[in-house]
């Protein structure tokens, strides 16, 4: 199973301006490793480093033990890593079906295994069946999101990076993503999430960060975390 | 600060105030409710979690939006049927989180637009005094020797202080709303806002509403902070009160 580290990692975007100042944290094999912080403490810009659409300006990045650093995204994704943007990462004029083809461009060769990841895609979530014919412009954003993580799924990968997964969403619709996560978990893939939803956060996730300004500020397993929580919260208002 | 504005700060007067503030979209209660007062020379701060409704109600303020339902009443008047430039009028400034400058056009003229549009609408303002300010805040905000720059060519941070100047431009000015004036600025730039803020508060007694996740730069601006979640008034008190309130802290976390 995968395991991902990173080390004294910096990044951003301007020259001269670290979004990222420092990060070291770890994501075992098998595990939710959650990422919470304020706004602008860098966790949507950590995922964008880890796949490789910023590169570190110091640091380094590991994925199963080999440095993925350099890498472009299309190469971070062949090893095995997947990224869930936040909102609907889908194309809206085409079907549902073809999303998911999309989805699996990086296998697209392997036509027997694409039809079978597919017909795995829909026994996941049986909505997407459905409405396999139907344009990805016609889902509600429940489903929008679902198809979008399931897109990513395709490829099989064996760690999937996810930026706020309920933003946006209704809160019965916000349930059934995070359950989908645990499936998606049990079923061997490693996760990092990140989330402004620091309840949720912390309900699924087995290890836990807090980052601020782009340092890790705390870090510890959930119990750790379930007891604090109002402190991290009273601490991030003060400034302190 | 002239006497009228010495006597209003003595009966403790409201520059801004919203009674059952409601905005809708579809479906969506973006701001439900909201009542809130913020006395002359304040500065005010307004938090709350992602998608609580703290820019929706600064867009309804200044004009963007028109409410569905409640008042808003600004320096006196009713606005909540007013147009952006007659708010404007009244003396009601703004800056926005994403800049909003004309790009292919100077720095400078970028800061005098407020006046030359009052000019327009037959305001007696003479323009030697116009210039004469619009420098003086260029270069308050340290930004005069970039006067006859293209606005496109500056980064987030020196077109957050181009806004600024160009909200202070405004005249009469008593209140002036910010949407996240630090977000993604440099530091040093942050120093400057900060300084601007409370200088123009000093010094010309303007009403600041200040929305930001920055609780750093909040704690050290605001007397007071407007707490919001899901559209509502939650909380309101000092940093330090709303911070240890249970209620706030609920909110925060998620649900």
């Amino acid at each position: 199973m995968a395991h991902l580290g990173l080390e004294h990692v910096a990044a951003g975007y301007v020259e001269g301006i670290d979004i990222l100042g420092n990060i070291t944290l770890e994501v075992k094999p098998g595990s939710i490793t959650g990422v919470i912080g304020p706004n602008g403490a860098g966790k949507s810009t950590l995922l964008k480093t880890i796949f490789g659409f910023l590169h570190p300006r110091r640091g380094s990045i590991s994925f199963d033990g080999r440095p993925i650093n350099a890498l472009a995204p299309f190469e971070i994704k062949r090893l095995g890593i997947s990224y869930v943007p936040q909102g609907a990462n889908i194309f809206p004029q085409l079907t549902v079906e073809e999303n998911l083809q999309l989805g699996g461009w990086v296998i697209r060769r392997d036509g027997a295994r694409v039809a079978e990841r597919l017909e795995s895609a829909y026994a996941a979530f049986p909505r997407l069946r459905e409405k396999r014919r139907r344009r990805a412009t016609t889902l509600s954003g429940g489903e929008a999101k679902m198809l979008s993580l399931a897109k990513e799924l395709v490829t099989e990968p064996t760690l999937l990076l996810v930026d706020e997964p309920s933003a946006g969403l209704a809160p019965r619709i916000v349930e059934q993503v995070y359950a989908q996560l645990l499936t998606v978990r049990d079923q061997g893939v490693t996760i990092l999430l990140v989330d402004q939803n620091i309840n949720k956060a912390v309900q699924v996730s087995d290890y836990l960060y807090m980052i601020e300004r782009g340092e890790v500020r705390r870090q510890g397993t959930r119990h750790d975390f379930a007891d604090q929580l109002h402190a991290i919260v009273r601490d991030a208002l003060l400034g302190a | 600060m002239d006497a009228e504005a010495v006597s209003a700060t003595a009966s403790g007067d409201l520059v801004l105030e919203t009674r059952g503030l409601t905005k809708r979209f579809g479906g969506l209660v973006a701001v439900d409710g909201l009542s809130m007062a913020v006395p002359r020379g304040q500065i005010r701060g307004l938090i709350g979690p992602n998608g609580s409704g703290k820019t929706t109600t600064v867009n309804v303020l200044s004009g963007l939006y028109r409410p569905d339902g409640g008042e808003i009443h600004l320096c006196g008047q009713r606005t909540d049927r007013l147009r952006p430039h007659q708010i404007t009028a009244c003396g009601v400034a703004r800056t926005f989180q994403i800049s909003k400058l004309f790009g292919h056009m100077t720095v400078l003229e970028n800061v005098l637009l407020p006046a030359l549009a009052a000019l327009d609408r037959g305001s007696r303002r003479p323009l030697a005094e116009i210039r004469e300010r619009g420098r003086r805040l260029l270069d308050f905000v340290t930004l005069d020797r970039m006067r006859h720059a293209q606005a496109r060519e500056l980064s987030g941070g020196q077109s957050m202080l181009v806004q600024i100047a160009r909200a202070l431009m405004v005249q009469p000015l008593h209140v002036i709303l910010m949407d996240e004036p630090f977000a993604g600025v440099h530091p040093t730039i942050r120093d400057i806002i900060m300084e601007a803020i409370l200088r123009m508060n000093r010094e010309e007694s303007v009403t600041f509403l200040i929305v930001s996740h920055e609780m750093a730069e909040l704690r050290r601006l605001c007397q007071r902070v407007t707490v919001m979640d899901d559209g509502r008034r939650i909380a309101e008190g000092t940093l330090e009160e709303v911070a240890n309130d249970p209620v706030v802290l609920e909110a925060y976390l998620g649900t």
